[in-house]
Order: structure tokens, then C-alpha cells, then sequence
């Protein structure tokens, strides 16, 4: 916009008032430029970001701390189920009692040695260690087979050493 | 007007701190003045400020007028608040101006006419006389369009001529 010029009283009072000077500044000059320098070099954060921070923060713990409010403990479902006791089936305890006739006593008492034997030899490895195991009888010594001649030789000497 | 003084902040280095220090340190004070008993802080805290903006003004200048003028706003209702009575002593106007000449305008009267002022006219009066601001940059210090800006610029011309009895050069 154009400015409109004044009217000559008005432009009087104007230099008269522009006459005047307004006092010497208070300000401390060096602390002024110190403190700017700083204010340049570290420049202001913007406050939105600490202000939607904290919002953000703010929300999340109300929410938090209402579903911790809110929290229920796990919903227990009582189901009552009648259980009918089963008859015994006749059929099925006829039919089991066949192989009875073929029940071989000694083969079973072999089996049930043997898984003894088992369950002893576990539970002493378990308590003492596998240096408890007894050691396995050692094989019987069996007699080196004859050394076939190797020559005609030698074939010889074993003919004369059986016949004398 | 210094046009030049209008420049981002980015390029406002110690040298042009430096300048706007001491082209505008005093109308700032003088500004600030009008509102509160503590315008250098005022003036500190604005220049200290226009230096920590990370994106810089078109006008720093008149940035400076506009966050000077605010904050002395502030600060005298901080004051309000503390001691709960009206600071009378910025409006002593014992150090308003330098002591003048005898024969000049005497400097106690310029402070009790502009004293006496409206609020809004004194603020104009300060700003463009002292401060060198263009109407449209005052318009902007103090939010209101560039026309209403001179008229109060003229309203308040007028009580002044009438309060100081300065005569018209059209009488002499």
C-alpha cells in the first residue's frame, strides 16, 4: 500500500518528535551476542514434537491403564459330562480267555527274568555308573589251527615229523 | 528503511546481529518500554530468540517489533500479577530519551504528551518514528491492516500537536 503523505502540521510534529532520541540501550551488548551465538548453534526444538510426544505417551498409559483396569482373569468354562459306566461285554471275556490254554509258563518266566536282568543293569549303571557293569566272561581259549605248509618243503618236514 | 535488514536468519551472522543491535536496540527498548519495567530482558530474549529460529523470517525486522511488543505485553502481566499493582514507572518517562538542549523540544513534555497517548496510538507513534517501520510493517507488529495503522499514525500526530501546543508551520 502507498503511503499517504502527511499534512505539514503533522509532518512538524513529526520531526519535532523525531528530535528526540530515545535512551541509551541497557542491554549488555556481549551478553546479547553470547547468548544468540548460542541460540544459533543449539536451535530451538520445536515444541510440537515434544507436545504430540507427550500426548502420544499420555494416551497410551490411560489405555493401557484402563485394559489393565478392565482385565478380567480367564474365563472358566464348567462343563458337567455324565459318564455312563460300561457294561462288561460277555462276548469279549469269552473270546480273551482262549489263549490262556496256550500260556507257556516257562517262556514267560524267561521273559520276565530277562526284563529283570534289564532293569537291574539300568538301575545299576543309573546309581553307580557304567564301571559297575561286570565285565563279559572272556571267550574259552581255543587252540590255534595248525599252520598249513606254505611250501613244498615244508610239506615235506610236517609228512616226516607225523609219520616219525 | 533498510531493506537489507531484511534477510532470513540464516545469513544473520554477528554482523548482522551486530546491526540490527544497534540500529534497533533502542526504539526496541523504547517499544517494550511502553508495556513493561524490564525492556532490555524483553529485547534480549527477542533477539536471542530471532537468532535460535530454525527457519528465518522474510522481515526480521519487523519480527523483532512483533515478538519485542508480545512478550513486553506478557511481561507486564507477569508483573501484574507478582506485585498486583500497576508499574508506574515505565510511565515516568525519566529515561525515555536522552536529555536534550534547552532550547530543543523539551524531552519531559514529548514523554508526558506520548504518556497520556491510547495504548494503540502510542505503539504507532513508537514504531514508526523511533523504529523507521513501514506502515505495512507495524500493521503486522501489531495485527491490523496497513490503513488502520496510519490512521491511528495520524490520530495520534494530532493529540500530540494539541497536548505539546507545537505550532503549525502554516502559523509562523
Amino acid at each position: 500500500m502507498s503511503e499517504r503523505p502527511l499534512s505539514a502540521d503533522l509532518a512538524a510534529v513529526e520531526a519535532t518528535l523525531a528530535s528526540l532520541v530515545p535512551a541509551e540501550s541497557s542491554l549488555d551488548r556481549d551478553r546479547v551476542m553470547y547468548l544468540a551465538g548460542r541460540a544459533s548453534v543449539r536451535p530451538a526444538k520445536s515444541p510440537r514434537l515434544w507436545q504430540a510426544t507427550t500426548v502420544a505417551a499420555t494416551l497410551a498409559a490411560c489405555a493401557l491403564g484402563a485394559a489393565l483396569l478392565g482385565r478380567t482373569g480367564p474365563e472358566v468354562v464348567i462343563e458337567r459330562v455324565v459318564v455312563q459306566p460300561s457294561r462288561p461285554d460277555v462276548a469279549h471275556v469269552e473270546s480273551d480267555s482262549a489263549p490262556l490254554d496256550d500260556f507257556d509258563a516257562e517262556a514267560e518266566t524267561r521273559r520276565i527274568q530277562r526284563t529283570a536282568r534289564y532293569l537291574r543293569a539300568c538301575n545299576m549303571i543309573a546309581t553307580r555308573g557304567l564301571d559297575a557293569i561286570p565285565s563279559p566272561p572272556l571267550p574259552e581259549a581255543v587252540e590255534p589251527t595248525p599252520r598249513r605248509p606254505q611250501s613244498l618243503r615244508e610239506l615235506l618236514d610236517e609228512l616226516q615229523r607225523k609219520n616219525g | 528503511m533498510d531493506a537489507n535488514e531484511s534477510k532470513p536468519a540464516a545469513a544473520l551472522g554477528q554482523n548482522r546481529l551486530a546491526g540490527l543491535l544497534d540500529r534497533h536496540a533502542r526504539a526496541l527498548e523504547l517499544l517494550a518500554r511502553q508495556y513493561c519495567g524490564c525492556p532490555e530482558d524483553v529485547v534480549q530474549e527477542s533477539l536471542v530468540a530471532l537468532c535460535g529460529l530454525a527457519t528465518a523470517p522474510d522481515d526480521a525486522v519487523g519480527w523483532l517489533y512483533t515478538v519485542v511488543r508480545r512478550k513486553a505485553i506478557d511481561a507486564a502481566r507477569a508483573q501484574r500479577r507478582r506485585r498486583h499493582h500497576e508499574n508506574h514507572a515505565r510511565r515516568d518517562g525519566a529515561s525515555w530519551f536522552v536529555a536534550l538542549p534547552e532550547d530543543a523540544l523539551d524531552a519531559q513534555a514529548a514523554v508526558a504528551a506520548l504518556a497520556a497517548l491510547p495504548e494503540e496510538h502510542r505503539e504507532v507513534i513508537v514504531a514508526r518514528v523511533w523504529g523507521g517501520l513501514t506502515f505495512a510493517q507495524i500493521a503486522q507488529t501489531l495485527g491490523t491492516t496497513d490503513s488502520t495503522a496510519q490512521r491511528r499514525y495520524e490520530a495520534a500526530l494530532s493529540l500530540l500537536r494539541e497536548k505539546m501546543r507545537i505550532p503549525c508551520p502554516n502559523d509562523r
